[in-house]
């Protein structure tokens, strides 16, 4: 005799999300439906092999990593600096190593302490000379 | 390096760059198994993968710090994923001819050896097999329960269905998949 039981109710008993009361009907109807045990039987293999994480390795492909270089480049592209800027900063760069010897000749921070205070008595023209010598030096120091 | 969800948000709004990178990098798998099993080829993995990020990265801005970044990528995966097969199909029609001057029907009709070929099939392939051919919302459903361990209520959410229907449809999509792995052997012997 062919079973009338809705065999949906046996993929809930299986997933856990069948009301009590259908769970205890159909218990009760499994004991005497060898049609319903195997079909129950065929679901449990299938939902072990739908749960299986191993059946759903994927390998990530290398596109993914260019596909990502191309949305950064449209949604947040990293500003790159014009000739303009690269070419001033090597300059400045060199200023600055080029000064470097002045951090360990003795004396240089010393008289510019010196002029700095001297160019404050001095006269005007003195005075802007003096500050010229001081910008000089800085520069060189770079600082 | 912070990269929980509101660790990458807070970054985001300091250097945007470094912010979608770490976003790319945390959800990138995520994206690509559903859509390689749901597209059921890299090709179409890759193109649905990358609409998803365009449409991420084209609303952070409007995205609130408190709410976690999961639920609304999975949304978006979910809804690019449904729309790109529909305009997909759209685009495709078995009169369509290729290259050769061959349609489409032709080349479906002519592959007379598929049958024989199915039966070397392991439990991976007949399985994924199996869910491919299943009808989107189905194969959605399918994915989001099993390969993503989704309860009930949170697929309605996902998908914007009712809870009625994601029982349904993961009971048709079961039933589907039981009858095509059966016809592929899996379980026997």
């Amino acid at each position: 005799m062919e079973c009338k039981l809705d065999v949906t109710l046996l993929q809930d008993l299986l997933e856990g999300v069948i009301d009590p009361i259908e769970k205890l009907f159909v218990e009760e109807h499994l004991k005497t439906c060898k049609q319903c045990r195997k079909e129950l039987a065929e679901l449990k293999l299938l939902f072990w092999d739908l749960n299986d994480k191993a059946n759903y390795d994927t390998s990530l492909p290398t596109e993914l990593e260019h596909i990502k270089g191309a949305l950064l480049e449209e949604f947040a592209a990293i500003p790159t600096k014009n000739t303009t800027a690269i070419v001033l900063d090597v300059h400045r760069k060199n200023a600055r190593s080029a000064g470097m010897f002045l951090d360990y000749m003795p004396g240089v921070k010393a008289s510019n302490e010196l002029v700095k205070k001297g160019v404050r008595t001095a006269p005007s023209a003195l005075g802007k000379v003096s500050k010229a010598l001081v910008k000089g030096t800085r520069l060189l120091l770079a600082e | 390096m912070d990269s929980s969800d509101a660790g990458i948000l807070k970054i985001y709004k300091k250097n945007k760059h470094q912010g979608l990178d770490l976003l790319y990098e945390r959800y990138k798998k995520y994206v690509y198994t559903i859509a390689y099993h749901y597209a059921g080829n890299r090709e179409d993995a890759l193109d649905l993968t990358q609409e998803v990020f365009i449409s991420i990265f084209k609303s952070l801005d409007n995205f609130k710090v408190e709410f976690s970044l999961l639920p609304w990528v999975k949304r978006i995966t979910v809804n690019k994923s449904l729309n790109f097969l529909r305009d997909k199909k759209e685009t495709l029609s078995l009169d369509q001819t290729n290259e050769n001057g061959s349609s489409i029907q032709d080349t479906i009709r002519s592959s007379e050896d598929t049958e024989s070929q199915l039966i070397y099939l392991d439990t991976k392939q007949s399985l994924h097999k199996s869910i491919k051919s299943l009808p989107p919302k189905e194969r959605m459903v399918i994915i989001l329960r099993h390969m993503k361990g989704l309860k009930y209520d949170e697929i309605a959410k996902t998908m914007d269905i009712p809870l009625g229907t994601v029982r349904t449809l993961l009971h048709r999509g079961r039933k589907n998949i039981k009858a095509s792995m059966k016809e592929d052997g899996i379980w026997e012997g």
